[in-house]
């Protein structure tokens, strides 16, 4: 589904088969977006990698 | 019951878990870490509850694996080996303990201690952080002089846990290495990870090809997997130059879209299928 970036107000595309948690990023203006809720969908700027984040 | 899954962030394994949940129509319940304070209202309905742990935050798994625990959760790693893994000086006692072949390695809580510790393993040697990822701040020290500057900085950062490091031998700093994937005490297989960079974690670009590991690479990623106390384990080993194996590390929330790709092996259904056997409807593919 289409949806407006919440940085630029650019147009991206969210999959359907998306999960909450997933990160996306805006084709428009490259900034990465945690999608918070499918249903409806809601997205926020993504959090910033931390120190101890990986495996 | 459902099963729960501990995580904030999704990534390529977490997706391929919750597919592959959805497939087998397992209820599961998300618990978020970020948003969990294990408050009364949190921890409703926990008792008994299997609780895959695939946060992306080495702490916030550690604290939440301990906490689910105390509530009567059973986290997948444990809380014990999730601790353990996160701390890579406890994961070289828990490997030494063990018996299993590992580089020497030594702790070093200061500058000082840090020197010796180099002078004593000779050059070169790595100096790693206790807890570090992707291979961030793994420094490969080739003389004094960058052993000097780089426990200097070390020495300068503001917490006690980022100044105390580790300073382990050095095998074959820039040859490939090996990932082995273990699953409820079964090696799924390895692969082999080559960069331009000495460190060949995939998460910095290196790739991975498929490695048809013998039986002693097998019996390794097996017993330390054991010795860490992990059911589900990620274990890197590098080959000596007298062709014996040491194993590097072991991590318990181990990221597999390498190994996946390169050897075919489906590690998310394997790692369902390690969850209590009444909450898993075996379903063959489609």
């Amino acid at each position: 589904m289409d949806t407006q970036c919440i940085s630029c107000a650019g147009t991206l595309e969210i999959p359907a088969d998306s999960y909450q948690g997933e990160i996306v990023s805006c084709p428009g203006c490259s900034t990465e977006l945690e999608i918070q809720s499918t249903h409806p969908l809601e997205l926020a700027i993504a959090p910033e990698p931390e120190e101890d984040w990986g495996e | 019951m459902p099963l729960g899954i501990l995580l904030s962030t999704v990534r390529y394994e977490e997706r391929r878990l919750l597919s592959e949940l959805e497939r087998r129509d397992v209820p599961v319940v998300r618990l978020d870490p970020r948003t969990m304070s294990f408050a009364p209202k949190d921890v409703e309905g926990l008792r008994g509850m299997t609780v895959l742990n695939r946060e992306i935050s080495s702490q916030r798994a550690a604290l939440a694996a301990e906490s689910l625990e105390a509530f009567g959760a059973r986290p997948l790693n444990d809380a014990s080996a999730t601790r353990v893994c996160g701390n890579k000086w406890s994961t070289y006692l828990r490997l030494k303990e063990y018996g299993i072949p590992t580089p020497t390695t030594l702790l070093a809580p200061t500058l000082e201690t840090g020197m010796e510790a180099i002078a004593s393993l000779g050059y070169p040697a790595v100096i790693k952080p206790l807890s570090s990822s992707w291979g961030n701040r793994v420094s490969l020290i080739t003389d004094q002089y960058a052993a000097e500057a780089v426990l200097e900085h070390c020495a300068a950062l503001p917490s006690a846990v980022a100044r105390t490091v580790i300073v382990q031998e050095a095998v074959r700093p820039g040859s490939p290495d090996i990932r082995g994937i273990v699953v409820d005490g079964v090696c799924l297989g390895a692969i082999i990870r080559s960069s331009s960079d000495w460190r060949n974690n995939v998460a910095r670009g290196a790739t991975a090809e498929q490695h048809a590991p013998s039986e002693e690479i097998h019996r390794l990623c097996v017993r330390a997997a054991a010795a860490v106390g992990a059911t589900i384990a990620g274990v890197d080993l590098v080959e000596r130059a007298d062709g014996g194996y040491t194993v590097l590390e072991v991590n318990s929330r181990v990221e597999f879209q390498g190994f996946e790709r390169a050897t075919g092996v489906d590690v998310a259904a394997r790692i369902v299928e390690a969850c209590p056997a009444e909450l898993i409807e075996v379903k063959e593919p489609v």
